[in-house]
C-alpha cells in the first residue's frame, strides 16, 4: 500500500475518532438550525461531509471542538432551505395549559417550547447563543464568531432577553 | 422560565440524542449525498455547464464537419472551436477559483463574506454583459449561420447573404435573444437571489450587532 493511501487512512481514522468524541456539536447545530427530523438528519450529514473535506486544513492552532463549531455553523448558515414553509410550522403547537393526562410530560413540553423559541431567533443569533448555552466563554465565542469580546457580551445579554420574551409569548399564547 | 432553565432544558434535550459509533460515522461518510450548501450547488452548476458545453461543442463541431461544404468548412470549424473553447475555458477558470473554496473554518463573519463573494461571482458571470450581449446572441447567430451555410452548399458568400437573408437573420436573432436571454437571467436569479439575500441579511446582522454595540459603548 502506498504512503499516500496509508496517510489518508490514518487521517480518516483520526477524524472519525475526533468526530465520535465531539459529535454532540453536530447534533446541537443540526437541532438548532432545523425544526424537523428530516432537515436535521440532512444537515448532520452535510456538516459531517464538510468537516471531512475541511479536515486537512485543521491546523491544531485551535481546539478541535472550536474548529468543529466553526465549520458546523458555517455549513448551517450557508445552507439552502429546502422548504421555507416547513421551518416555522413543524414544531408541534403547545397548548397553554397542559392537562396531566396529556401525552406530553412537563419536561417534553418545556423542550418543545424551548426549541420553538430558539427557532424564532435569526441565523446569527442562533450561532451566538448555541455557543453560550454550550458553556463556551466569551473569549471562545469571540474567537469562533469573529466578533469583539465586548460585542459578544452585549449581544448575548440581548439574545437572552429576546429568548425569554419569546418564551413568555409562547407560554401565554400571545 | 429564566435563562438557566432554558439552558438546562436545551442541554437535556441534546443529551437524549443517540450517539453514533465509529462504524456508523464512517458509514455516513460513505453515503454519497449531494450537499445542500450554496457553495456546493455553485460548484455543481459550473461542472454541469462545463460538461454540457463540452458535449454540445463536440456534437456541434462533428455535425458541422459532416455537413458543411469544403469551401467554408475549415474557417467555420475554427470559429466554432474558438467559440466553445473560450466559453468552456472561461467557465473552467471560474470553477477552479471556486473549487478550492471549501466551507470555511474561518470565523463566521469572514466565512460568510467569502461564501457571498463566491455565489455572487457565479451569478455575475451568468448575468454579465459578456454573457448577455455577447455569448448568447453570438451562439444563436452562429447556429443560424451554420444552418444557412449547410443549406447553401458551395454557393459564393454574395449569393448566400442577400439583403433579405440578412434581414431574416437579424429578425430571428432579435426575437430569440429577447425570449431566451431574459429567461436564462431570470432562472439564475431565481435560483440564487433569495439565498444570497438570506446570507446578506445574516452578514448584516453580524455587522449590525457590532455597530449597535459600538454605538452603545
Amino acid at each position: 500500500m502506498s504512503n499516500v493511501a496509508l496517510s489518508t487512512r490514518d487521517l480518516k481514522e483520526d477524524f472519525i475518532a475526533l468526530v465520535e468524541k465531539h459529535q454532540g456539536i453536530i447534533y446541537k447545530v443540526s437541532k438548532m438550525y432545523c425544526d424537523n427530523e428530516e432537515c436535521s438528519k440532512d444537515l448532520f450529514q452535510d456538516i459531517l461531509v464538510q468537516l471531512w473535506q475541511s479536515f486537512p486544513s485543521f491546523n491544531q492552532k485551535s481546539k478541535f471542538s472550536t474548529w468543529m463549531y466553526r465549520v458546523a455553523l458555517n455549513t448551517a448558515i450557508a445552507r439552502f432551505r429546502k422548504d421555507k414553509k416547513n421551518t416555522e410550522d413543524c414544531v408541534p403547537e403547545m397548548p397553554a395549559n397542559i392537562p396531566e393526562e396529556d401525552i406530553y410530560s412537563e419536561k417534553e413540553a418545556r423542550r418543545t417550547l424551548v426549541h420553538k423559541a430558539i427557532s424564532k431567533l435569526s441565523k446569527a443569533e442562533k450561532a451566538i447563543i448555541i455557543l453560550y448555552m454550550d458553556d463556551y466563554t466569551y473569549e471562545e465565542i469571540s474567537e469562533i464568531s469573529g466578533m469583539t469580546l465586548s460585542n459578544v457580551g452585549v449581544k448575548i445579554s440581548r439574545i437572552k432577553t429576546k429568548l425569554q420574551k419569546i418564551l413568555k409569548e409562547l407560554e401565554y399564547g400571545l | 422560565m429564566d435563562f438557566n432553565e432554558i439552558k438546562k432544558t436545551w442541554k437535556n434535550s441534546m443529551n437524549a440524542e443517540p450517539k453514533l459509533n465509529k462504524e456508523e460515522i464512517e458509514g455516513k461518510l460513505k453515503i454519497h449525498k449531494d450537499s445542500n450548501t450554496a457553495l456546493n450547488k455553485v460548484k455543481r452548476n459550473y461542472l454541469i455547464e462545463i460538461y454540457f458545453g463540452g458535449i454540445l461543442g463536440l456534437f456541434f463541431i462533428f455535425w458541422m464537419y459532416i455537413n458543411l461544404s469544403d469551401r467554408y468548412k475549415y474557417a467555420l470549424l475554427i470559429i466554432a472551436v474558438l467559440f466553445f473553447g473560450v466559453i468552456i475555458s472561461f467557465t473552467w477558470r471560474n470553477y477552479v477559483k471556486v473549487r478550492k473554496t471549501i466551507i470555511s473554518s474561518e470565523q463566521l463573519k469572514p466565512a460568510l463574506i467569502k461564501i457571498i463573494y463566491d455565489i455572487e461571482r457565479y451569478v455575475d458571470f451568468n448575468t454579465s454583459n459578456f454573457s448577455k450581449y455577447l455569448i448568447m446572441p453570438f451562439a444563436i447567430f452562429f447556429g443560424m449561420v451554420i444552418g444557412i451555410f449547410i443549406d447553401a452548399g458551395n454557393q459564393p458568400l454574395s449569393e448566400i447573404f442577400t439583403s433579405i437573408e440578412v434581414l431574416k437573420i437579424a429578425f430571428v436573432l432579435t426575437v430569440l435573444s429577447v425570449l431566451f436571454i431574459p429567461f436564462s437571467q431570470f432562472m439564475t436569479r431565481k435560483m440564487y437571489k433569495q439565498h444570497l439575500d438570506e446570507l446578506k441579511q445574516c452578514l448584516k446582522e453580524f455587522e449590525d450587532m457590532e455597530d449597535e454595540n459600538n454605538d452603545s459603548l
